[in-house]
């Protein structure tokens, strides 16, 4: 046997050997499982037969990437601000309406004691009556509608509104609490 | 599909010049990913077929010192647990076995006249060589196999 004919033999015997032994759907569909380890760029294409061969259905390899999510993500985080910065405008605006009740109260609490009275010392009385501006209560119902607006996600005209309203109501809240 | 039908004859080109199953197939992959994203391009090719086995051999001169060095650990420990050899009969094992001690581009020349069976037009080609080059590559390589197997030396001539 000559070295030419083993070569050949071998050869042949390889050939046969890798294609009965190989598996190529397995990297394939780690290729379709896990596009974006193995396609770094580009838009989505497929290993379809060059034109000169037999046209099979081509199979997608990879999703386009997910760029425009991201985009779609801003307004909802803008809104989340909004709502916290809100959230904390309402907080101040009821301290301030606390504030200006409990100071109410205490300059409303001096009751006189009679000069007849016994030993025994009676504990001041607190005036719970609800002191609070109006604007502070028109703030704190705009308030509600602006979050109870975004999060509904109703971004139009009477969001505008609304929050116009609110940050007047606020600033007439604040100045008619400040003493 | 070109790469289903590809692939595996690619991987044995690569096992043998290689002798690692698991190496063969992870250049194949590297080499039809190269193809996956320029494809619009090389479908346009005159021979993809040859396109590919070119990139599959050049990888295997210039990416491998560097792959291998990093991958041979890893390997190495995968290779005791798993059989990393497509499974040929003795007597071809021992000749690809051969072929593998042969200097680079013999070895290349060998595989791609014999296991491609390439003309040596096409291997000349697909080496960037010179027909000539490439027929004293055979005549040199088939004559050390012939010594290195104890076989007689060629009687064919290449095409």
């Amino acid at each position: 046997v000559s070295i030419d004919d083993r070569l050949r033999a071998a050869s042949r015997a390889l050939r046969e050997s890798s294609i009965a032994q190989v598996d190529a759907a397995t990297p394939l569909r780690e290729i379709v499982l896990h596009p974006v380890q193995l396609v770094r760029r580009g838009p989505t294409t497929v290993l379809s037969d060059p034109p000169d061969q037999p046209q099979e259905p081509p199979m997608p390899l990879a999703p386009s990437p997910p760029s425009v999510a991201r985009w779609r993500r801003a307004p909802q985080r803008v809104a989340l601000a909004v709502n916290l910065l809100l959230v904390l405008a309402l907080g101040i605006v009821i301290g301030i309406a606390a504030t200006y009740r409990q100071e109410a109260a205490s300059t409303a609490s001096t009751v006189p004691i009679p000069a007849t009275s016994t030993v025994v010392a009676t504990p001041p009385l607190l005036l719970t009556s609800p002191e609070v501006p109006e604007a502070c209560l028109d703030a704190a119902e705009l308030a509600d509608e602006v979050i109870a607006r975004l999060n509904r996600n109703q971004r139009d005209n009477r969001l505008f509104l609304a929050l116009r309203d609110y940050t007047i109501a606020s600033q007439n809240c604040r100045r008619a609490a400040s003493p | 599909m070109f790469y289903l039908r590809e692939y595996p004859m690619v991987v044995g080109l690569l096992h043998g010049l290689l002798g690692s199953r698991l190496v063969a197939e992870e250049l194949a992959q590297e080499t039809f990913l190269v193809a996956y994203r320029d494809w619009d391009r090389i479908s346009g090719l005159d021979n993809p077929r040859a396109w590919i086995r070119k990139v599959a051999i050049n990888q295997r001169g210039s990416f491998l010192r560097a792959y291998l060095r990093q991958q041979t650990r890893e390997r190495d420990t995968v290779a005791r647990h798993e059989d990393d050899s497509i499974k040929l009969a003795d007597d071809h094992a021992e000749l690809w076995q051969a072929v593998r001690t042969l200097p680079p581009l013999q070895a290349q020349v060998i595989a791609l006249h014999y296991y491609e069976d390439y003309s040596v037009a096409q291997v000349a080609a697909a080496l960037g060589k010179a027909p000539g080059t490439i027929k004293a590559q055979l005549h040199h390589g088939r004559r050390k196999l012939a010594r290195l197997l104890g076989t007689e030396t060629d009687r064919g001539r290449p095409r």
